[in-house]
């Protein structure tokens, strides 16, 4: 198997800053980046909410890989430095010696693209994986058209494959304004920007730009629902909520669109931290679940580092990169350090350069924010919404714990279950919850529903969406098509004199 | 937000008493089955069950939920129909849906000597009255049709063990129904309640002072068990722990001979039903079923390598993978979601240790369940609980008790218990 010296996933601002930064101090640097995407994939809303309005072109390849590069500058700028990059690569898994398993040959990660699986083993691991688009439902979101912001940046300057043409977006934060910016600069029609909250509170030249280019701002506005056919959306049906996020009724416009993009918030992608059993905390104000690290970005794993979204996203990253590549120089400087590449005095002044430069405004907790989303889309679009897509449980289901609908099954004792009586057996756990209703267990591995599932199992139970346990991820972290995991390491020959394997030698022999 | 108007409770909380008649150790479907036949059919109620983390956390919901009765030794056949028996008469009981689906269930041979060792098993099978018969492939073909008969796969599929009754069930609500009917009469369920110790009175004087002194225990009475709610005075404890057994088993001085082994599974994304059997092959080491939501189910062999992890592995992965694909090539493109594992008690006879212990009075076992301990929840609970509460071994679990590994009587399950679950 092959060892890497240093292993960087994730190429985004603060994975190819990593990258670049040790490749320079001299340190052997593999990055890895799982885009392109495959379409097979993007339709599965894996691992962004991409909502199914793509491009054809997704499926050439060879193109989406060009563009991948392209799109990227500082890709160019690492291979330059001597970075090894391998794009359409997925890291699925993430493996490493602990209290309960003690035999592996070093820490290893699960890689796969589209034609095969295989395993590495790393000295230094940089996790820069980004964040995932946050959803809550709503009346239609079931239909084409449905996306979120990290989604659709991706189709638009990753992979120029996004066909929307009138587009609402939810949330008046940084995130929501440049997602519009984006669109508008790519001939896209926003037509509003909604926000539940009574102002917007992204930045205020942006936004007035934009009011100058004829977006029209939605303030005290929630989704009351989204209209359409096989097609996707065609409609959607905004509504003015009062200080208690209760629709005023009469108020409902409806306004052509045939997208809705969800910009509340992005997620930190720590599925591959979650694995390596990283110590995780819940901070509100850097988008829930995220790894502890210290001021170098180390994680409580030895030899692993965090950088950018995952290790915390909070709104003001997405006006200020400068934040996310110095978390990854940091980072990089750290593993670099550690690897003996820098020694101490140079790794303190450069560390000293980027603190320097390093400025990250106090974020705000955002939960409140969410919670009032949230509680606006339930008002105006009421609990008999699916809460999980793949699983098609509503939240009327989740809340009542009812049994998946599939099964078509509905027994007296179940419908006498619900959350307020499993509070009473312990805390709420969305293990069990997930086991009773399958809510989370489908093809998009939990990404469109853990937040709105905690969210509502927080507001029903009345306690703290921080109480709300960690609900555990498992490999493999992509859904990987079983032909990807076979192992390709057998020859032709192999497989064409298998059967003796089972026959004694002696019999062969004669 | 929302206001709900829900009574009825599934399972009641309790604060835990000071003493209790039974304390059961564990509640997956052993240790809720115990407890549930402790008052069903012995009016035993002043039972607590603890678990650690939620109900049916550990391996009642992470096996594969393959129920059968088609194994190989004159004395798991009885054992493992009679289990087969109460689990079909088992949602009526509870009055609760266990979707238990016997579509039947086919053990693949590839090899001469693999089919050999079916015509036993089968020949075993008839003769203690489980359905169960060698069929070949022109009937198999028929039964599964999307199976790949052809000469392509590494292995031919030479002939099956048809197993009729055998087939899928819920098992989270197996965990579920046995736990509301416990509360029903007054058993406590104590979740996140973790057992820390268990007391032990050296000097109590024994029934029978003539007795040779025991080897497999420290001789004793059990008093108490130590939880993290507080410590609960009993005389019966009952280790129903499965991948922790030997863990909890430490706490009364009971060394067991069991080692700790990963099994891993996988699910796919949900598929249109193709499959109504549920597909074994030992010479592969994967077993495939398709449950009611449409998704495959796949199993393998358990890990090499001792652990308690219950993470998935790549190689396992691969395996899985490759012995599917051999068997169905049209799932190609279809995509595993998930990977898990759970920790399996393995004894080197693949046959459990059930009973009380000699020489340390109060002590019971229901551990050393491999990779086969969720389809013999019910006759283990059952049997087990007439021990407690009889003083006497029944007959169908005598063969299973600890001492049989210094007796030289070992229950010798391997050629059907391994792999083919």
């Amino acid at each position: 198997m092959e060892t890497k010296s240093l292993v960087v996933v994730g190429a985004g601002v603060a994975g190819t800053a990593a990258a670049i930064e040790a490749a320079r101090s001299g340190v052997q640097v593999t990055l890895i980046d799982e885009n392109p995407i495959s379409a097979s994939m993007m339709g599965l809303d894996v691992p962004l909410y991409y909502g199914n309005r793509f491009a054809h072109s997704l499926e050439d390849r060879d193109l989406m890989l060009q563009r991948v590069f392209t799109s990227n500058p500082a890709l160019h700028e690492a291979e330059s430095a001597g970075v090894d990059v391998q794009l359409g690569t997925c890291v699925w898994g993430a493996f490493r010696n602990t209290e309960t398993s003690r035999k592996l040959d070093g820490p290893q990660l699960g890689l796969a693209d589209d034609k095969q699986s295989w395993v590495i083993k790393y000295d230094r691991l940089i996790v820069a994986a980004g964040a995932r688009d946050l959803n809550f439902s709503f009346a239609g979101s079931d239909l084409a058209g449905t996306m979120g912001a990290n989604g659709a940046h991706a189709l638009l300057s990753r992979y120029q494959a996004l066909t929307s043409r009138r587009m609402v977006i939810l949330g008046a934060g940084n995130l929501g304004l440049t997602t519009a910016r984006l669109a508008l600069n790519n001939g896209i029609d926003v037509v509003a920007i909604v926000d539940v909250s009574s102002s917007a509170y992204g930045d205020e030249s942006l936004m007035h730009e934009l009011q100058q280019d004829g977006v029209d701002l939605y303030t005290s506005h929630t989704l009351k629902e989204a209209i359409g056919s096989a097609d996707g959306i065609e409609s959607v049906v905004l509504v003015t909520v009062n200080e208690d996020n209760e629709p005023v009724s009469g108020t409902e416009k409806t306004i052509a669109a045939d997208t809705v993009c969800l910009a509340i918030g992005l997620v930190p992608n720590i599925e591959l931290l979650s694995l390596l059993d990283c110590k995780i905390n819940f901070k509100s104000e850097l988008g829930g679940y995220v790894p502890d690290h210290d001021e170098w970005m180390r994680t409580s794993v030895e030899n692993v580092f965090v950088a950018g979204d995952v290790a915390g996203f909070h709104d003001g990253m997405v006006l200020n990169p400068e934040i996310a590549r110095n978390q990854g120089c940091l980072a990089s400087i750290a593993a670099a350090e550690s690897l003996g590449a820098m020694d101490s005095a140079q790794a303190h002044a450069r560390r000293s350069e980027i603190q320097a430069e390093a400025g990250a405004a106090a974020p705000a907790e955002v939960h409140t924010y969410w919670k009032n989303w949230l509680q606006s889309l339930v008002n105006a679009g009421g609990l008999d919404v699916f809460a999980c897509e793949c699983e098609e449980v509503t939240r009327a289901e989740l809340i009542d714990l009812q049994p998946p609908r599939y099964l078509e099954w509905r027994s007296e004792q179940m419908s006498s279950r619900s959350l307020r009586t499993q509070l009473q057996d312990g805390p709420v756990d969305p293990g069990q919850v997930r086991r009773l209703t399958r809510v989370g267990m489908g093809e998009c591995q939990g990404r469109r529903c853990r937040e709105q599932a905690s969210l509502l199992l927080a507001a029903e139970s009345g306690t703290d969406v921080a109480k709300v346990p960690f609900m555990s991820y498992r490999p493999p972290v992509r859904p990987l098509p079983l032909s990807i995991m076979w192992p390709h390491d057998e020859t032709e020959e192999m497989r064409e004199n298998w059967v003796k394997w089972f026959i004694p030698v002696s019999r062969v022999l004669g | 937000m929302i206001q709900l108007f829900r009574k009825e409770r599934m399972w009641r909380t309790h604060e835990l008493k000071r003493s209790y008649d039974v304390v059961i150790i564990g509640a997956g479907v052993h240790g809720l089955a115990t407890a549930y036949y402790l008052g069903k059919d012995h009016g035993i109620t002043n039972v607590a069950v603890l678990e650690k983390n939620y109900l049916g956390a550990g391996n009642s919901g992470r096996n594969t939920a393959i129920i059968r009765a088609n194994y190989r030794t004159p004395e798991g056949v009885p054992f493992f129909a009679r289990s087969l028996e109460l689990y079909e008469d088992l949602s009526r009981e509870l009055e609760w849906n266990l979707l238990f689906n016997q579509c039947g269930h086919l053990t693949l041979a590839h090899t001469d000597s693999s089919v050999d060792g079916l015509r036993v098993r089968a020949e075993t099978n008839q003769i203690m009255g489980v359905d169960s018969r060698v069929i070949y492939p022109e009937e198999i073909q028929k039964l599964v049709p999307a199976l790949d008969m052809s000469d392509r796969p590494r292995l031919p599929v030479m002939a099956a063990l048809y197993h009729p009754p055998g087939g899928i069930i819920r098992h989270d609500a197996v965990v579920w129904g046995y736990a509301r009917a416990c509360d029903r009469m007054g058993i406590e369920i104590h979740p996140y309640t973790e057992a820390t110790a268990i007391s032990i009175d050296s000097s109590a004087s024994r029934n029978n002072a003539n007795r040779a002194p025991s080897i497999d225990a420290p001789e004793g009475k059990i008093t108490g068990v130590e939880t993290t709610g507080g410590s609960v005075a009993t005389e019966t404890v009952v280790n129903c722990a499965a991948g922790w057994a030997t863990t909890v088993s430490r706490m009364a001085g009971v060394a067991l001979p069991i080692v700790t082994q990963p099994l891993q599974a996988c699910v796919s994304e949900p598929l249109k039903p193709f499959l109504n059997k549920v597909i074994v092959s030992a010479n592969l080491h994967v077993y495939i079923s398709q449950t009611d939501r449409g998704d495959c189910v796949m199993g393998a062999e358990v890990d090499p390598l001792q652990s308690y992890s219950m993470l998935g592995t790549l190689p396992t992965l691969e395996q899985m993978a490759t012995y599917t694909l051999e068997l169905f090539p049209q799932l190609h493109n279809v995509s595993v979601l998930r990977q898990w594992a759970g920790i399996c008690d393995m004894t080197p006879d693949f046959s459990p240790i059930i009973g009380a212990v000699d020489g340390l009075e109060g002590y019971h076992l229901d551990v050393g369940w491999g990779t086969y301990g969720f389809k013999a929840g019910p006759v283990a609970g059952k049997y087990l609980a007439e021990r407690i509460a009889t003083g006497e071994t029944p007959e169908l679990i005598e063969p299973f008790r600890l001492s049989r590994f210094r007796e030289e009587a070992l229950v010798g399950e391997k050629a059907a218990a391994a792999v083919s679950h």
